[in-house]
């Protein structure tokens, strides 16, 4: 097997979910470690599979990867409301004012 | 509780608070979602489907919300709906309506009926994955009671548009049965109203001047194959006498003469003997009168391809065959000749407009079953072509029921029907729902499970995600890149 790169990341910058997500786009080619290395730091082993060659500049496509990961999540909790409100709005033939509580 | 959040936009007019209290300095994001389009590039796409492309800093600076609300982007990003301010509240509206229509096909539910009338077939094409040579009629050919059944089930839809297709092994074999639906549905459709259309998708060797009688007079429409000039053809089609494409093409003459030239459409598979042709079979379908191409992939998966009766292709050289067949097709526009490249045109479709395309690999949830129903000679009913093919390996996965045994609504309901069509919504799947081309792709749960064993699959090592997504990305690409381009792309809307 050969030798993975590691990537260490701050759990401070980079939220975990945020970290799984980055690294569920690498399986394809990757086999995948996430571990703690200590408090507040994981670390992501990828591993080539055998029919990939190594990349050199993997460690920083994942970090670029990282922070597009990051973006998403912070569009996702931003528009989360007007995801539920527009599917509503679409697909209910509720008023987007209407007292749903009965 | 209630939903005090929500501005009201069902009044009329909005009361003074709304506009003491509006922030002109601040705006919200809608959801949109992202995907790299080249090295320095993104494309962001909102949940409709329009998009932007934006650098890396526009990209940063929209969601941290620091873009200067007088800039022409901001004003962009706003008439797209990517973001809403004091000004533009009726936005989510707006993108509601355009969501529902994106959604409405959804609901008239299945419009597409497959009639596999027969197995057999004369050709021996090393491709298809399920005609017989056989000659027994008995074995391989849809029985009248079946075929009774089958249409009690067409006449169960909702849907007021219906289209009966007839499918092989080659239809032409079974045309008494083909004659015999025809007519039944006529004749049951006179208390139904429906709009009824039929198809016979054959490869025109066997047709005669009373088939084209009988077509011209019910109004049969003929879809045949053409996989390009006499040596690829008659290689991709070996039929008795080495003679399919003189067949095909003398089959095209006699059909525009019967029919007329709208009643006739052409298909080609893309083989290993196909791939750096793609100027030769599109200057052969431009010889044959068509103005359009529908430049289609192998599955990679198959009868043909397991038992090596073919050599298959991996997806990057069937993408630049497209590529290049693509060029050459944009060159021929762009110096005066009008000529279609369907499947761009439908994705630039999804791309431009709010409308479905019923399509059924290229939405969410999948056409399989919502859209179309494939009726097997021996009255199994399965999701789609490809499912009833995949069944000929022995992998009834797809399998729904038999006609005669459950009707429609029990069809549409089963745990089975269920379960496959959670799996083909790409909002809710892995990678899936994060990509900035979401609103343009669709899943295949048959393709995924024949190449996976998964009906969702991972994208990322999955060949149908790789082929949509660079499609995707090379018509935006051509349509940011080069003026020209983007205007004869427009024009195929």
């Amino acid at each position: 097997m050969k030798d993975p790169e590691t990537i260490p990341i701050d759990l401070s910058i980079f939220s975990l979910d945020t970290v799984k997500r980055t690294a569920l786009r690498y399986t394809s080619h990757y086999h995948v470690e996430i571990r703690e290395l200590s408090s507040g730091t994981v670390e992501v082993a990828l591993t080539p599979k055998e029919t990939v060659p190594f990349a050199s500049h993997l460690p920083r496509n994942f970090r670029e990867d990282l922070l597009d990961q990051d973006l998403r999540s912070l569009i996702a909790q931003e528009t989360q409301l007007a995801c539920r409100l527009i599917l509503a709005q679409a697909f209910s033939h509720l008023p987007l004012d209407a007292d749903v509580t009965e | 509780m209630k939903a005090h959040a929500l501005p009201i936009l069902h009044s009329a007019f909005a009361d003074e608070n709304t506009f003491r209290d509006r922030q002109t300095d601040k705006y919200s994001l809608l959801p949109v979602r992202f995907i790299r389009l080249d090295a320095t590039r993104y494309v962001a796409t909102n949940i409709v489907g329009e998009y932007q492309v934006l650098t890396r800093e526009e990209l940063y600076n929209l969601v941290h919300h620091r873009l200067p609300m007088d800039s022409k982007l901001y004003e962009d990003l706003k008439s797209k709906h990517f973001l809403i301010d004091g000004d533009s509240l009726v936005a989510v509206e707006l993108v509601a309506a355009k969501l529902r229509t994106r959604y409405y096909q959804t609901s008239s539910l299945t419009s597409l009926f497959l009639f596999v009338v027969t197995l057999r077939c004369e050709h021996a094409c090393p491709y298809c994955q399920v005609s017989r040579r056989s000659m027994d009629k008995a074995a391989f050919d849809m029985s009248e009671e079946t075929a009774c059944k089958a249409i009690d089930l067409v006449f169960e839809s909702p849907s007021h548009s219906i289209k009966v297709e007839f499918q092989g092994g080659e239809p032409l074999l079974n045309f008494d049965r083909i004659k015999f639906i025809v007519q039944e549905v006529e004749r049951r459709n006179v208390n139904a109203g429906k709009d009824i259309a039929f198809v016979i998708a054959t490869n025109l060797a066997l047709i005669d001047d009373e088939m084209l009688t009988f077509c011209r007079l019910h109004n049969v429409d003929i879809s045949t194959s053409l996989d390009g000039p006499a040596d690829l053809h008659n290689a991709n089609r070996p039929r008795p006498g080495g003679n399919s494409y003189e067949k095909t093409i003398e089959g095209i003459t006699r059909v525009r003469h019967a029919l007329g030239d709208s009643k006739l459409a052409a298909l080609m598979t893309t083989t290993k003997a196909s791939l750096g042709r793609e100027r030769d079979i599109i200057d052969e379908y431009r010889r044959q009168g068509f103005n359009a191409i529908f430049l289609r992939s192998l599955s990679p998966y198959g009868f043909a391809v397991k038992t090596g009766a073919i050599s298959g292709y991996d997806i990057d050289a069937w993408l630049e065959f497209y590529k290049r067949g693509l060029r050459y097709i944009l060159d021929l526009n762009r110096s005066g000749e009008v000529f279609v490249e369907e499947y761009a045109a439908i994705m630039l479709r999804k791309m431009l407009t709010p409308y479905p395309q019923g399509f059924v690999d290229l939405q969410s949830p999948a056409g399989l079953g919502l859209a179309v129903l494939a009726i097997n000679y021996d009255g199994h009913v399965y999701a789609s072509d490809e499912a009833r093919m995949l069944a000929e390996m022995k992998d009834h996965t797809f399998r729904l029921g038999k006609v005669g045994e459950v009707g429609l609504a029990e069809l549409i309901s089963s745990d089975a029907f269920i379960e496959m069509l959670e799996s083909t919504m790409t909002e809710g799947m892995p990678l899936c729902s994060e990509c900035g081309f979401q609103p343009y792709c669709g899943s295949d749960p048959v393709f995924h499970h024949a190449t996976q064993n998964d009906m969702v699959g991972n994208k990322g090592a999955s060949s149908f995600c790789k082929k949509n997504m660079e499609i995707a990305r090379h018509l935006i690409l051509l349509m940011e890149d080069s003026p020209e381009d983007a205007r004869v792309l427009r024009s195929w809307l």
